[in-house]
């Protein structure tokens, strides 16, 4: 009943190809997910900044459109307690709005560690964004390593590079290896270095020292010691407009090192492709059809793809896209498409596979994850649990139930157990194999709750 | 040491000074350097210079000098920070003389905090944080019997905190303790190298003599959750969450079947489960707090949420029954029993997590 309704409420297209009725099963699904916000595309003032207070999800006052314009990159700042963190991104605003004539965000404006949401996830973090001339940053700042991780594990502010600071009247701290060790471990693989408080020294043989040894530090922990750049100046010079050739210019210098040194992410766009099988239909003299929503890359009609994943692996080639009951010769990231398969059977194809660029993933089994679990006041376990549990996982469209074990020395493992709130490595195993690489999310559940989320860290098999 | 010298100086840094560095500054930061990396960077680079300046850049004067500055020093750092929140941390525990069979157990959890968790993930941090907790199991056995009056008579008592900060910190393992001369000089020191505020927030002890009578002995079982390196030692760990249980055990031949083998391993691996079981779970008390009609009967229904060990299931001994009927099975099928006692009862435990608000 509901169907035929809403069958009617569309209003009848243009006659395009005959298949549109026999498409509009999925494609009334489609058509209410394809509604998505219109993203604005006033060009941005040449430098701006903007902050929302804690949060990206309270609604931007008159200052500006969010623009797609440039590039997005997430980055944060790492460093000791009195090193000037937050000085810095205050000063970083400040110098930026100068720029741009936009609102600057003052020291004790940007909350320490307000909390937040992410999945459900409780995380500890500070958002500022600015805008340079060729680029868009989100600036995060965590209280701790945990709350890094759990960054980086649910997603919520992925970083692609980071600031470490250090002041110049100390010099790196017994705890700096400890920054450079989470900066590794949550896949950063360029830092910038801000040496602050400049200003009140004044010799320069100790800053070279300073220097020397950050650059020795950055080497053994694998970083590119040689070529990272090393700003060394005062935000708070910059933040009181005081000798600008230490504060302001120096920011400038800094802001720059962050555009040319630190390497953007791929752009979802530009990635191979990948659509998640939600859905399987067989259209009677078309073949069979798979739905789904493009999670990245773009594909075109007539195209080879592969199918992957529960036990069956195999090359077919996309013969038709459709979308809102039209056909079109290209699909990218974020359409709910209909796949048209050639020669291929329905039960060929299920919910839980995916279809790629030929090559692009592989069917797993085995793999290691960093693996978050959640505390019983985010909804998941009370109760630890040991080697060898088996909750599902949910990867994309597919649910599998999945083997949890320490890695190392089994004979040690039967005293280890996880406790909810922990962070934890973990060997994974499942039942059957799933698509899967390096950086993929899953969440774990059992019994209908939500007991953990995790990022693949290694593919065994 | 050259090998961090050895790298040319960077345009960028300098490019800013338009001073071109006089003689006795190059030696000087030669020497910095050399301060720095003899002390792993605890030393830092103003403080460093401040030595040699103070000693004409005599090197092993300088090291003098920073050793004596360091109380001074850290008495000032430590009167900086002294307001500043410390929700991170360690929970640390010693065990000692549990090797004899029939001789006195001590044992001591301490609760050392900090700021960050970068700083209680540092190796300094975790190694004071055991050094404290040994040289606690150590002097509260030793200091007089009774100058912490408790009105429970617990075993496991809060200890004062000002009797540990006067005691001089013995280290848990063969090196070098984390610090010359009492506790609280220690946590001064590493407040002057690491910079955050460091309080020792509290400490749990065993005072009183533990020796095995011919028919009753105590036995510990320990736990810690969380630990960040591999422990240096199995009798003292540190870590996010930490339980001691003491377990009590009444029979008329004890120091025979301790003799045995076969009971030995038994009996530590139940001690081990059931510090896991208390740390694992959210364990506040041993019994329930309504007492059930008959004090004598074993609590037989568990309960998912409860955080009374006789009534959680005893799922580090994968059984599907509760704790308590586990014990009862245990003494039962060993033949273990006293006049009016249960056989083996856990007689007391703490269980600590970092940062918890502490019950009134």
């Amino acid at each position: 009943m509901l169907r035929a309704q809403a069958i009617r409420a569309i209003p009848r297209q243009a006659p395009v190809a005959g298949s549109a009725r026999a498409f509009s099963r999925f494609a009334l699904a489609n058509a209410a997910r394809n509604a998505r916000p219109v993203v604005s595309n006033v060009p941005a003032l040449p430098l701006r900044t903007r902050f929302h207070a804690g949060s990206y999800r309270c609604y931007a006052e008159a200052a500006g459109k969010f623009s797609r314009a440039k590039p997005h990159m997430n980055i944060g700042t790492i460093g000791h307690v009195d090193h000037g963190k937050t000085t810095l991104t205050a000063a970083i605003t400040k110098v930026l709005a100068e720029e741009g004539g936009s609102k600057f965000v003052d020291y004790n404006q940007i909350d320490k560690a307000p909390e937040e949401k992410a999945r459900g996830i409780t995380i500890n973090s500070s958002h500022v964004e600015y805008e340079t001339a060729s680029r868009h940053y989100g600036h995060i700042d965590c209280p701790g390593h945990a709350d890094y991780i759990k960054n980086m594990i649910t997603g919520a502010a992925q970083m692609d590079g980071a600031i470490i600071v250090v002041s110049a009247t100390d010099g790196q701290m017994p705890q700096t290896r400890e920054h450079l060790l989470l900066a590794r471990q949550v896949g950063i693989k360029k830092l910038v270095v801000f040496i602050n408080k400049v200003d009140t020294i004044d010799d320069p043989e100790m800053l070279e020292l300073v220097e020397m040894e950050m650059r020795d530090l950055l080497s053994t922990y694998n970083f590119d010691g040689d070529n990272t750049p090393i700003i060394m100046g005062s935000a708070l010079s910059a933040l009181e407009d005081k000798r600008p050739e230490l504060g302001k210019e120096k920011i400038k210098e800094l802001v720059a090192a962050c555009d040319d040194w630190l390497e953007l992410p791929p752009r979802d766009l530009e990635k191979p492709f990948l659509m998640p099988v939600e859905d399987v239909f067989s259209i009677s003299g078309r073949g069979t059809v798979a739905t789904g929503r493009v999670e990245r890359g773009t594909i075109t009609k007539g195209s080879e793809v592969e199918i992957v994943g529960l036990g069956s692996t195999f090359k077919t080639t996309l013969t038709g896209i459709e979308m809102f009951h039209k056909e079109l010769d290209r699909g990218e990231a974020g359409d709910n498409m209909g796949a048209l398969l050639r020669g291929v059977k329905r039960e060929q194809v299920r919910r839980g596979q995916v279809i790629v660029a030929p090559g692009s993933i592989k069917s797993v089994k085995k793999f290691q994850a960093a693996v978050y679990v959640l505390t019983k006041e985010e909804g998941g376990r009370f109760t630890p649990f040991m080697n060898n549990y088996r909750p599902q996982l949910f990867v994309r469209t597919s649910d599998v139930t999945v083997g949890l074990t320490f890695p190392g020395d089994p004979a040690e493992s039967a005293d280890k157990m996880v406790m909810p709130g922990d962070n934890v490595e973990l060997d994974c195993e499942l039942v059957h194999d799933v698509a899967l690489e390096i950086g993929s999310r899953f969440t774990l559940r059992e019994g209908g709750k939500t007991i953990g989320t995790g990022l693949v860290t290694k593919i065994v098999e | 040491m050259l090998s961090l010298l050895r790298q040319p100086l960077r345009a960028s840094s300098t490019r800013l000074f338009s001073t071109s560095p006089v003689h006795f500054q190059v030696s000087r930061a030669k020497l910095v350097a050399e301060i720095r990396r003899r002390t792993d960077n605890e030393v830092s680079i103003s403080k460093a210079r401040d030595a040699l300046a103070a000693t004409g850049d005599d090197i092993e004067a300088a090291f003098e000098w920073l050793q004596k500055d360091l109380a001074a020093s850290g008495a000032k750092k430590a009167a900086k920070v002294a307001d500043r929140a410390t929700s991170e941390g360690m929970v640390s525990m010693a065990i000692l003389g549990e090797s004899s069979n029939l001789g006195p157990v001590r044992a001591a959890i301490v609760e050392l905090n900090c700021e960050t968790d970068f700083v209680a993930r540092n190796a300094l941090f975790g190694k004071l944080a055991c050094d404290i907790a040994h040289t606690a199991a150590t002097i509260a056995a030793a200091s007089p019997k009774n100058p912490f009056e408790d009105p429970q008579r617990r075993l496991l008592r809060e200890v004062p905190i000002d009797l540990i900060n006067d005691a001089l910190l013995l280290s848990h393992s063969q090196s070098p303790p984390s610090g010359l001369g009492s506790v609280s000089s220690a946590i001064r020191d590493i407040i002057a190298k690491v910079g955050e505020n460091i309080t020792l927030r509290r400490v749990a002890a065993i005072v009183e003599d533990t020796s095995s009578t011919p028919t009753a002995s105590l036995r510990l079982g320990h736990y810690v959750h969380g630990a960040i390196a591999s422990e240096p030692s199995s009798h003292t760990q540190a870590g996010r969450v930490g339980g001691i249980v003491a377990l009590g055990m009444c029979a008329h031949d004890l120091p025979l079947r301790l003799a045995t083998e076969k009971f030995n391993t038994d009996l530590s691996q139940l001690t081990r489960a059931l510090a896991r079981q208390t740390v694992g779970f959210e364990t506040r008390s041993i019994r329930p707090s309504s007492p059930p009609a008959d004090p004598a009967a074993v609590i037989e229904t568990t309960d998912a949420e409860s955080t009374a060990l006789y009534e959680q299931q005893f799922v580090m001994n994968q059984s599907s029954h509760t704790v308590h009927k586990e014990l009862r099975t245990w003494a039962e099928s060993r033949e273990l029993r006293a006049e009016d006692h249960a056989g083996v009862d856990v007689v007391d435990f703490v269980r600590w997590k970092v940062g918890e608000a502490i019950e009134a």
